[in-house]
């Protein structure tokens, strides 16, 4: 502690011994913080759910890229097995300033809070639905609260490389402190960018310094960087023959370096021959199995196509077995059946020791079979019948509805009779008031030629009925 | 959005510890997106048969609950014929300390325990109500006929 005033300062606030650690860490910008601090005291007690500490200058922090990280407790990855009485209903993860509700069931505040606010007028506990309020929240006691910032958590810079593994409770203080992935302010008084905390030394890495090969201007931080991927006349050190090659030749010169030791051509095929390439050569125009290396391959090629035939006319076969288990098994099931026709129940291990009982078997089976061609006939005489009657019932159908239309037709004509005939009458008493002969011929005239269609008409009529009943 | 710790939770325990007779896979383009397959509970109408449901869990899970529906025909008085389910814990009564297994349990429950007094398919629950034995018959045929393997 070198600083003794600056911890007694801020002493007894979790959040604000965090702040302290950091200040002590970067002591060069101790003064300008140190004003800042009380301003994001308040600020930092706030966020305790999310904890994020805004940078003590005017950079904006927004990535994790350039200034402090920005981490949330809850996305924290846990080193331990937390116990499950520890695991929040609604987050599923460790507790999180935990409040209890009056019927002693705790939640994470921020879950507790949210899932009330998703209720609407009568606000239930979520795991046991007894009726409560947002505001009969409790916090739960200090040691357990201390017991849970404990819990051992990977350091949120993981991903960047950081193993270390640390008390819930400290990760800020790590962070702050510790980290050697955390990205910190250039030690250079001069230059206000970030650089991670583990290449923080005395000077400013940031400056652009001409590249010794290329002469671009490249900042120290990325000199290495640069001379692997974009410079493009950086040399490059063959691990074989030590010599260094600029970066545009060094793919051609791999795959030419004399110096590199390589296998015999053909060492799939037996041979554990290896060499500098400068003597492969040789070798290569002695080696027998390199002269044998086409021959070889060529059988290889042969062996892999009889593979493949053998395994295609494997599974044929097996396919074909399996049909012939099929049939099999039909066969087996078609004797059983016929054993157990032909058998009678006295001998039934013997079906055929006897002529008789074979005899009477045979009978058996002819019995059944009559049954069943008997009950066949019988099958197809319902059937017939019912179609025979349902033909006739539309034929039945058919005749009622003539019927039905003769019937209005003999009224209509009674009707027309009727009212002729009373026409007539009245025409007759008319022509024997008045005495005139000529009235009289002519009513005679138009009674017979309206009366004459009449008997044809019922006469067809009756033949269509006749007819409709012989039908029937 | 990135997918919260909770259903990452809920999706290992899922696979790492199933619940008997009920199955729940993640779909792998979208992890929200659930194919369930859950077996009709023994003595039961739908005994022998295996539903399939779909389960999505929306953007405020677990704050909302999740949305299932079947997607095999099922004759159920509190299930309609788009495979919607009627079921408290699926509305109203959603507490964000339920879970994925409890839901399906409960549904699985719910196929045990038909209520004709609360219907979503009103046709069935009147059926169910009228003659009972009629209408489990027709709830096995129609299991026989659509949630088993010979079903297409």
């Amino acid at each position: 502690m070198d600083d003794p005033s600056v911890d007694e300062l801020l002493m007894g606030d979790p959040s604000s011994s965090v702040l302290s650690d950091r200040l002590l860490s970067d002591q060069e910008a101790l003064t300008e913080s140190r004003s800042y601090t009380r301003l994001m005291d308040a600020d930092l007690r706030a966020r305790l759910q999310l904890r994020r500490p805004t940078s003590s200058r005017t950079i904006s922090n927004k990535s994790t890229e350039n200034g402090f990280s920005v981490w949330d407790i809850r996305n924290l990855e846990y080193a331990t097995e937390v116990d499950d009485n520890l695991m929040c209903p609604i987050c599923h993860s460790p507790f999180v300033s935990p409040a209890a509700l009056k019927c002693q069931h705790i939640f994470c505040r921020q879950c507790l809070s949210e899932a009330l606010s998703h209720q609407q007028d009568n606000k239930t506990c979520p795991t046991c639905r007894r009726p409560t309020s947002s505001n009969s929240m409790v916090a739960l006691p200090k040691v357990i609260c201390r017991m849970l910032e404990e819990l051992r958590v990977k350091c949120p810079l993981a991903f960047r490389g950081c193993n270390e593994i640390i008390p819930r409770g400290n990760v800020q203080t790590h962070l702050d402190r510790y980290c050697g992935y955390e990205e910190v302010l250039c030690p250079s008084e001069d230059c206000d960018q970030y650089l991670p905390r583990r290449l923080a030394g005395k000077e400013c890495l940031h400056e652009p310094l001409p590249c010794p090969d290329c002469g671009e201007e490249v900042s120290l931080l990325n000199l290495n960087n640069h001379r692997m991927g974009s410079c493009k006349v950086a040399e490059i050190i063959c691990t074989d023959c030590s010599s260094s090659v600029p970066k545009s030749m060094y793919e051609d010169h791999i795959t030419s370096c004399m110096e590199t030791v390589l296998k015999c051509t053909a060492s799939k095929y037996g041979c554990d021959f290896t060499a500098k390439r400068s003597v492969m050569q040789e070798h290569i125009e002695s080696c027998a199995l390199v002269k044998l290396a086409p021959t070889i391959a060529l059988q290889n090629d042969r062996l892999g196509e009889h593979a493949r035939a053998l395994k295609h006319l494997q599974q044929k076969n097996a396919v074909h077995e399996a049909f012939l288990d099929t049939v099999k098994d039909t066969l087996a099931t078609i004797a059983s059946a016929d054993l157990a026709t032909s058998s009678l129940p006295s001998d039934s291990a013997a079906p055929f020791d006897s002529p008789l009982s074979h005899l009477l078997s045979l009978h058996e089976a002819l019995r059944e079979e009559v049954s069943r061609v008997s009950a066949a006939v019988s099958d197809l005489d319902a059937k017939t019948d019912t179609a025979f009657l349902n033909s006739s019932l539309r034929a039945k159908e058919e005749a009622a509805h003539r019927d039905a239309v003769l019937a209005q037709l003999r009224v209509q004509l009674q009707w027309l009779v009727s009212s002729r005939l009373q026409g007539i009458h009245a025409a007759r008493a008319g022509a024997g008031a008045l005495g005139i002969s000529d009235t009289r011929r002519n009513s005679n005239d138009a009674e017979s030629s309206s009366a004459r269609p009449l008997p044809s008409t019922r006469r067809g009529s009756d033949g269509l009925g006749n007819g409709g009943r012989e039908k029937l | 959005m990135a997918l919260p710790k909770r259903i990452i939770k809920e999706t290992e325990r899922l696979v790492a510890e199933p619940v008997p007779g009920i199955s729940a896979v993640p779909h792998e383009d979208n992890l929200r997106y659930f194919d369930v397959r859950i077996h009709g509970p023994a003595s039961s109408p739908y005994e022998g048969g295996i539903f399939k449901l779909e389960l999505f869990l929306p953007e405020d899970y677990p704050m909302t609950p999740p949305k299932i529906r079947f997607l095999t025909k099922i004759y159920h008085p509190n299930i309609d014929k788009l495979g919607r389910i009627c079921l408290d814990v699926l509305k109203s009564n959603w507490s964000p300390a339920l879970q994925i297994r409890t839901i399906l349990l409960s549904i699985q429950a719910l196929l045990g325990a038909p209520n004709p007094d609360d219907p979503l398919a009103n046709d069935v629950a009147q059926h169910w109500k009228e003659n009972v034995t009629a209408a489990i018959e027709t709830a096995k045929e129609w299991t026989h006929k659509y949630a088993t393997d010979t079903a297409t």
